[in-house]
């Protein structure tokens, strides 16, 4: 039996299933097409665009070492501040923004309405605002805008010590001062680093820390007390003189170290926008005088070492005026016969002169060059001035006897205290210095500054004649108003009148009175040099100069505990016992 | 995952019932192998969701950290112009009453 099965019936489903198969075909082949575009054609780009959205720069500001004095009281440190930024371009709805920016900031709507319509992609809005203002600003949380960290410098002790230190400007860089000169040393090295961010901005994986790396601390040889003393006697002097300004040093007269440096006016080195340029000047460096009578020590001190004159010679004053090249130099009194000790002492401007003519140009040339005149002294601190001493081939008829009484010669305060530790030290010239070390972050110092002895200028001996010569500048002479209770001091004053710029001729009116000296005497610890700028009263060197240096020098001397002479240790032990039995009788 | 090892099982358990040793142990080794996958898988997941977490926190720290450091920056700072000496000697002057020494009011013993 045949069985007949009949032929199967075409299958109806079977062409949808064949353009099914085709339309899956289709799309398998265009997605793999675009797998491929995508992983194979498209990887570098796509993987780098990736790379872009889930890494981010993170700007590692460096902190800027600090200034301390040399007991590490912190003179300037800085703090981390936001600013805020804007990208322009990504900025949604620029009027509504500078709205909100407005309050936050305190600042009117159009002005940052106009940097935020700005062609740039970045522009700043606000630099360094207070933390408060800064969390105000995250909390707009406005896009296109955003807050950078950056450095901010504080002086906290307002105006002290404001020449020396000087001050940063707003991409945190020294402009002045010390800032300026150690600028590399005490910045640190800004960098960029890399983070891994999430879809909201967040960082979540950063290598680094979150400071670069910071700059060098510096500690100077300033001492706060003493440059605070200074500071305020200073102040006083002047104020009490009515004089235009007034600049005083102290130094350490055998290491050469600044223990203070100050000038008035003076400025707050944290709005030092606001100070005149008069008033931001480090005029102890940066100005050159005419120093007047205080020149007359170097005179000397070449005379005596070249044995033209005896501290005893005899030398005739003329009765107060001597001619010189057709003109008249006159003293202050009319004096006879005087030693060459008292022609320093009383500060005869006939007598020197006399001593000058002995000396010559030459070997009195050479000595203030040994002193350091006409060359910076190379303190670490900008814009020094090396003053004006010209050669003696250009000299005329009158300018040995003019310099002999400090005329002729411009010098800065500096070179003048410089050249005067020299006789206090026994002779050697040292190079004055304010940057004592370099520490770094982890507490170790990494530089120190040794004391530099320049050269010798005088020996010893006639260093030790000069003192005794000195010492009755102030005993007996023009500079009795700088003895000091219980210690020996010696001095030298001096009264320069300054010359007209309109009339090139020296005026009768301002005069530039100073005090130059060294205390105790004998084992000198202290040089201190006082000049009062155009004082229209007190006029004299040894009535406003002088009485300021004692008074610096009775506070220096008991605040660095130097005990007074021996034999006056004693009579003050006396007159304390003797208080002391009345008290119990 | 959880879904491709149930199914079966399901199906073992109601369509085909087969009450024997052997057929009842045949699925242990393939269930045995989904879940430690899936047990690899949960555990990968969470090691990555903790080291984000912990990258937060490590974040967050160091945010904590920078603030009590510029706090401590500040405070410093804050003594610094409080004990400035122009402030101090004005204080023991005019709130204190205080007087400068004179002239051999002062006696330093050796």
């Amino acid at each position: 039996m045949r069985s007949s099965r009949p032929p199967p019936a075409p299958d109806p489903g079977r062409p949808r299933i064949l353009i099914l198969f085709c339309l899956l075909l289709g799309a398998l082949g265009l997605i793999t097409t675009k797998l491929f575009a995508l992983q194979v054609t498209g990887h570098r780009g796509l993987s780098e665009r990736a790379h872009r959205q889930y890494q981010r720069l993170v700007p590692l500001t460096s902190k800027r070492g600090s200034i301390t004095d040399r007991n590490g009281r912190d003179l300037a440190a800085s703090l981390r501040v936001s600013s805020v930024f804007a990208q322009p371009a990504a900025v949604e709805d620029p009027a509504r923004a500078a709205r909100a920016l407005a309050g936050a900031l305190g600042l009117p709507a159009r002005e940052i309405l106009g940097k935020l319509r700005s062609d740039r992609p970045f522009v700043w809005i606000r630099r360094r605002v207070e933390p408060d203002v800064a969390e105000a600003v995250v909390r707009l949380s406005l896009r296109g805008v955003g807050l950078l960290p950056e450095s901010r410098r504080y002086y906290p002790r307002q105006e002290l010590a404001a020449h020396l230190l000087g001050f940063v400007g707003l991409d945190d860089r020294g402009l002045e001062g010390l800032e300026f000169q150690y600028d590399t040393l005490l910045g640190g090295q800004p960098r960029w680093v890399t983070a891994q961010q999430d879809a909201r901005g967040r960082i979540v994986f950063r290598t680094e820390e979150a400071d670069g790396p910071p700059g060098y601390d510096l500690i100077l040889t300033i001492d706060e007390v003493l440059q605070y003393v200074t500071e305020r006697e200073l102040q006083a002097a002047v104020e009490k003189s009515e004089a235009r300004g007034g600049t005083a040093i102290i130094l350490d007269p055998h290491t050469g170290e600044i223990l203070a440096l100050a000038n008035v006016p003076t400025f707050n080195p944290n709005r030092y926008q606001e100070a005149e340029s008069f008033a931001r000047r480090d005029r102890a460096v940066t100005d050159a005088f005419e120093p007047g009578s205080v020149f007359k020590v170097f005179l000397a001190a070449g005379a005596l070492e070249e044995r033209v004159v005896q501290p005893q010679d005899r030398i005739y004053g003329e009765n107060g005026a001597i001619q010189l090249g057709g003109l008249t130099i006159r003293d202050h009194e009319k004096y006879g016969w005087l030693t060459v000790a008292d022609v320093i002492a009383q500060s005869s401007n006939v007598g020197a002169i006399k001593i000058g003519l002995r000396l010559g140009k030459t070997l009195y040339y050479n000595y203030l060059s040994g002193f350091g005149f006409g060359s910076a002294t190379g303190v670490d601190l900008p814009g020094e001035t090396p003053g004006l001493i010209r050669r003696p081939r250009h000299w005329s008829a009158v300018s040995l006897g003019a310099l002999s009484i400090g005329q002729e010669v411009s010098v800065s305060p500096l070179q003048v205290a410089t050249a005067v530790a020299a006789v206090a030290n026994g002779g050697s010239l040292v190079r004055p210095f304010v940057g004592k070390a370099l520490r770094s972050a982890d507490g170790q110092v990494v530089r120190e500054t040794a004391p530099l002895v320049l050269r010798r200028v005088i020996s010893t001996e006639t260093a030790h004649r000069l003192t005794d010569i000195l010492e009755r500048v102030v005993l007996e002479g023009t500079g009795k108003a700088a003895a000091v209770e219980g210690y020996a001091v010696a001095g030298k004053t001096g009264t320069a009148q300054k010359l007209e710029p309109a009339t090139g001729r020296y005026s009768h009116g301002k005069v530039l009175a100073s005090f130059v000296g060294f205390v105790p005497a004998r084992a000198p610890r202290l040089c201190i040099l006082v000049m009062i700028d155009e004082p229209k009263k007190l006029m004299w060197g040894g009535a406003i100069a002088a009485p300021t240096f004692r008074e610096i020098a009775r506070e220096a001397l008991l605040y660095l505990k130097i005990p007074p002479a021996q034999g006056e240790q004693v009579r003050l032990a006396r007159q304390v016992a003797l208080h002391a039995a009345r008290h119990v009788d | 995952m959880t879904d491709m090892v149930s199914t079966p099982l399901a199906d073992r358990a109601g369509a085909l019932p087969h009450p024997g040793a052997a057929s009842r142990f045949e699925a242990v080794p393939s269930l045995v192998v989904g879940l430690l996958l899936l047990l690899g898988v949960l555990f990968y997941v969470w090691q990555h969701i903790q080291v984000v977490r912990t990258g937060y926190e490590i974040e967050r720290l160091r945010q904590e950290r920078a603030a009590l450091v510029q706090r401590n920056r500040e405070m410093t700072l804050e003594i610094g112009q409080l004990t400035s000496l122009r402030r101090v000697e004005e204080v023991a002057r005019k709130r204190l009453g205080m007087v400068r020494p004179g002239p051999g009011q002062v006696i330093l013993v050796p």
